[in-house]
């Protein structure tokens, strides 16, 4: 047999061995997406929500490419650490509030994604999901779809508000969830941090 | 005979970079279209050289 195609055989061989590693085996980490540094960095900036002067921190997320936003969450709120890349996780006293990067398939819309995949998910992992309302909003020029819904953990009421944005690859959820006794009084601050989100690559 | 061979090679590789560039990955299988699109990729190139450097039988006795 011809010694070069022995030679391009036993290469090729050597190449999927090292893609299997690359893919499943030792080296299988380095395939995945990884959170830019650059987005956790945050810029003051001060606001004023319902008469009152906040301090937020103007985030701007540049993991995935085709989908770099800013947004911005109060200061006086927690980032969780090691959130996956694209998303921000804030905790504060009074409830939570989280800003992620959804994948919507090209085959389906934003909104049938919401109703047919998204919600039925929620009703399996909330506990007492009741839903409140559904509408198609539009945040900063984009359309955006908003559900409101009641769910029960540990024998307390939250209140949570999920928006949809639609975006070039993936779309944004912005999320907030709030004890049900203080939801109302947190509703300028949510709204005020909905409105603060921006696609930068559009 | 090799220009079926060759035609398929093509074909794969074809697909390969398709599913590299083109396909929209959901984020859930990234990983096994990293494998696959490679898999293809390299198969396709190693049977294209392998095919250019095939020597012909009938050739070899010539020489």
């Amino acid at each position: 047999m011809n010694k070069k195609v022995i030679a391009i055989f036993i290469v090729t061989l050597i190449a999927l061995g090292v893609l299997w590693a690359y893919s499943f085996g030792p080296l299988s980490g380095t395939v995945a997406i990884k959170a830019n540094p650059a987005s956790l960095q945050s810029t003051p900036q001060q606001t004023v929500v319902a008469q009152q002067n906040i301090a937020f921190g103007v985030y701007h997320n540049k993991d995935l490419t085709e989908n770099f936003y800013t947004i911005k969450f109060p200061q006086t709120w927690q980032l969780q650490p090691n959130s996956p890349a694209g998303s921000y996780h804030f905790a504060s006293d009074n409830g939570s509030g989280s800003a992620e990067l959804q994948d919507v398939a090209d085959n389906t819309t934003l909104e049938l994604f919401v109703l047919s995949q998204a919600e039925p998910n929620l009703k399996k992992s909330e506990a007492g999901y009741q839903r409140i309302s559904y509408q198609k909003i539009s945040v900063n020029g984009n359309d955006a779809y908003q559900l409101t819904y009641r769910s029960t953990t540990n024998g307390t009421d939250y209140e949570t508000i999920k928006t949809y944005i639609t975006g070039t690859d993936h779309a944004a959820v912005i999320t907030f969830t709030a004890t049900q006794s203080s939801f109302a009084n947190l509703q300028p601050l949510f709204a005020s941090i909905l409105t603060s989100f921006q696609w930068e690559n559009k | 005979m090799k220009q079926i061979f060759l035609f398929v090679s093509l074909a794969v590789l074809g697909f390969g970079l398709y599913l590299k560039f083109f396909y929209d990955t959901p984020d859930s299988q990234i990983q096994i279209n990293f494998f696959v699109s490679w898999f293809l990729i390299i198969v396709a190139i190693a049977s294209l050289l392998m095919n250019l450097f095939w020597s012909n039988p009938k050739k070899r006795k010539e020489e």
